[in-house]
C-alpha cells in the first residue's frame, strides 16, 4: 500500500467522522432535568445555563469568574441521583461517568472531582468551600435553599 | 490541614531563600481549604501471547512460543499544590530485558502545572510529548488503550517523552479549542543532562466540536546532535541504528501529524498519520510515513475492533532502519466496569525487512502472526 492510498484512508476517515458529526447534530443534546438542582459556594454567578452547567461538570472550566477554583462535587454511585447526573450531564451510565473522568485526570486534562455518598454529605461540603457546586436530587432541593443556582434558557 | 515544618541548621544562601519564599508563597494558597488533596492511582495489566514466528529463509516453516507476562505497573498521582498550582507524577515499572530483575523503574511524567488565566496554563516537567491523540491520552494506561498495542510508529516516529517548559490551553470557545507549545530538551538528551544548545519545538492544537469528536494537528522540530538519541526519547533500540554504525552527523528531524478520534456512544475510530523529514548532510532529506487506523462498535461491554497499521521508513534514513512493516488486527475489548477491562487480538505483523519489531520478543522474520489476551486494570 502506498503513501496516496494511505492519504485515501486517512481523508476517507476524516469525512466519516465529520459525517457523523453532521448527521448526529442534535444526539447529544438533551432537555435539562428536572430531578436534580445545581448547588454552589462562592461562585459569583447568580444563575447558570444548562450548557455551561454541563460544560462546568465535563472539566472545561478551572475557575470561576470572580477567580475562585471551581471544585467539582459528584454523587457516588450509591446514589440514585448519579444514575440521572450520568446520563444527562456526560449521556453515559454511572460507570460511564467515573471512566470520563479517570481518563481525563490521568490524561493530565482535568482537576479530580470528589465523589461524596450522601446527599447530605455533599451539601456540607458545598457549603464549607468556596467554589465548590454540585447537583442534588431536586427532593433534597429545600435542604439546600441557601446554596442554590437557578438553570436558566432550558 | 496539618502542615509540618522543616527547621534545620543548613545555611541558606540568596537562590534558596527566593525558592523558599516562592514555594511558601504557593503553598499560601493550601489554607483556602482543608481538603485532601493528593490522589494516587494504580494502572497495570497482565497478557497471555501466543505466536508463529515465521523463520529466515524458510517460507513457510514457523517458529511457536506461548508464555504469560506482567506488563506495565503504573503509579499514578496527582496533587493540588495551591490555587493554582499543581502536580502530577507516573512511574512506571517496566519489562526489561536488560535487567537482572526484568523490570525497571521509570519515571514517565512529573509535571508542575501553573494555571495562570481561565483554561491556560504553564507546565514544567516531563510529559508525553503532546504530538498526536495516542501520545497525549493514552500514556502509560493500557485500561484507555482501545486496543492491546501501540501504533507501530511509537517505535520509530514519535518523540515520546519530552523535558521542558510547556505552554497550554484547553476548552476555548464553542470549538473547544486547545493548544500546547513545548520547548524541550529534545531527542538527545537523557532525563538529566542535554548535550546541546539545540532545543525541541513543538506546535499542537487540537478542537473538540462535539463530545467525543477530537481533530488535531502538530507540527515537531529538533536539530538531533551527532544522531544522538537519549534513553527515553522512543528513539532507541533495534528500530534505530546502533551506535557502531550510525551516521555520526546532525540530524534535522521534522515531524507532521494529524490525529482525529471518535469516540461516540457506539462508533470508535481513530486515525493518526504521522509525516517525518530527516534531513542529513550525507543523504539529503529521507520522508517516512506512517498511519494507524482503529475502528471498533460498540455493543454495550464489548466493543469488536479492526486496526490496520502501516510504517515507510525510507532507504536513505540515516536515523531510523529503513523498513516497511503492516500490522493487520482484529479484536474485542470487553469492558467489565470502568476498572477493568479484558482485550483480545489476532494479528498478522508483516515486514520488508527483517528487522525485528521493538517491543516483540520474537526475532527477525518476514511474517509473524500473533493471538495476544491482556487484562488491564486501573483504580
Amino acid at each position: 500500500m502506498d503513501f496516496k492510498s494511505f492519504v485515501g484512508v486517512f481523508i476517507l476517515a476524516s469525512c466519516f467522522a465529520f459525517r457523523a458529526f453532521a448527521q448526529n447534530p442534535g444526539k447529544t443534546e438533551i432537555t435539562v432535568p428536572g430531578q436534580f438542582v445545581l448547588i454552589g459556594n462562592t461562585t459569583g454567578v447568580s444563575d447558570l445555563k444548562w450548557k455551561q452547567v454541563r460544560s462546568i461538570f465535563k472539566g472545561e472550566r478551572s475557575f470561576w469568574q470572580n477567580g475562585s477554583s471551581v471544585l467539582l462535587v459528584l454523587p457516588a454511585s450509591n446514589l440514585p441521583v448519579a444514575v440521572d447526573i450520568a446520563k444527562q450531564v456526560y449521556g453515559s451510565d454511572v460507570a460511564g461517568m467515573q471512566k470520563f473522568w479517570l481518563a481525563l485526570v490521568f490524561q493530565g486534562r482535568g482537576k479530580p472531582p470528589i465523589f461524596i455518598s450522601s446527599e447530605e454529605e455533599i451539601i456540607r461540603f458545598v457549603s464549607q468551600n468556596p467554589g465548590a457546586v454540585a447537583l442534588i436530587s431536586a427532593t433534597a432541593k429545600n435542604r439546600a435553599s441557601e446554596w442554590l443556582i437557578p438553570i436558566i434558557e432550558k | 490541614m496539618n502542615i509540618s515544618y522543616y527547621s534545620g541548621s543548613m545555611p541558606i544562601n540568596r537562590l534558596k531563600a527566593i525558592f523558599l519564599f516562592i514555594l511558601l508563597f504557593s503553598l499560601s494558597g493550601m489554607a483556602q481549604t482543608d481538603l485532601p488533596t493528593v490522589n494516587f492511582k494504580y494502572f497495570g495489566h497482565l497478557q497471555i501471547d501466543a505466536e508463529l514466528v515465521e523463520k529466515l529463509n524458510q517460507k513457510g516453516t514457523f517458529s511457536h512460543a506461548s508464555y504469560a507476562h506482567v506488563g506495565e505497573q503504573d503509579l499514578f498521582v496527582t496533587a493540588q499544590i495551591s490555587k493554582r498550582i499543581s502536580f502530577l507524577g507516573e512511574t512506571v515499572v517496566r519489562p526489561d530485558a536488560k535487567s537482572s530483575s526484568f523490570f525497571i523503574p521509570s519515571i514517565e511524567r512529573a509535571q508542575l502545572k501553573f494555571d495562570y488565566y481561565r483554561n491556560h496554563s504553564f507546565l514544567i516537567g516531563k510529559f508525553h510529548s503532546p504530538v498526536n491523540y495516542w501520545n497525549d491520552t493514552y500514556h502509560h494506561g493500557r485500561l484507555f488503550f482501545p486496543v492491546i498495542d501501540r501504533p507501530i510508529m511509537f517505535s520509530y516516529l514519535i518523540p515520546l517523552h519530552t523535558l521542558g517548559l510547556r505552554l497550554q490551553g484547553q476548552n476555548l470557545g464553542t470549538l473547544r479549542f486547545g493548544y500546547d507549545v513545548v520547548l524541550g530538551n529534545g531527542i538527545s538528551s537523557t532525563d538529566s543532562k542535554d548535550v546541546d544548545m539545540n532545543k525541541s519545538l513543538t506546535l499542537a492544537a487540537h478542537i473538540k466540536p462535539r463530545d467525543g469528536l477530537r481533530i488535531g494537528a502538530s507540527y515537531y522540530h529538533d536539530l538531533i546532535l551527532g544522531n544522538f538519541s537519549g534513553l527515553h526519547s522512543g528513539h532507541v533500540g533495534s528500530s534505530h541504528l546502533s551506535s557502531a554504525t550510525r551516521y555520526k552527523g546532525n540530524i534535522r528531524y521534522e515531524l507532521f501529524s494529524i490525529s482525529t478520534a471518535w469516540f461516540s456512544n457506539n462508533l470508535e475510530l481513530l486515525h493518526e498519520l504521522s509525516v517525518n523529514r530527516s534531513k542529513s548532510d550525507s543523504l539529503g532529506i529521507a520522508g517516512n510515513w506512517s498511519s494507524f487506523l482503529y475502528a471498533g462498535y460498540r455493543f454495550n461491554k464489548l466493543i469488536p475492533f479492526v486496526v490496520i497499521d502501516y510504517l515507510d521508513v525510507s532507504d536513505k534514513d540515516l536515523h531510523i532502519n529503513s523498513m516497511v512493516s503492516a500490522r493487520y488486527a482484529l479484536g474485542a475489548r470487553y469492558e467489565f466496569n470502568p476498572f477493568c477491562n479484558l482485550k483480545i487480538v489476532a494479528e498478522r505483523l508483516a515486514s520488508e525487512e527483517l528487522i525485528p519489531l521493538p517491543r516483540h520478543n520474537h526475532p527477525p522474520s518476514p511474517s509473524v502472526y500473533e493471538l495476544k489476551i491482556q487484562f488491564a486494570y486501573g483504580f
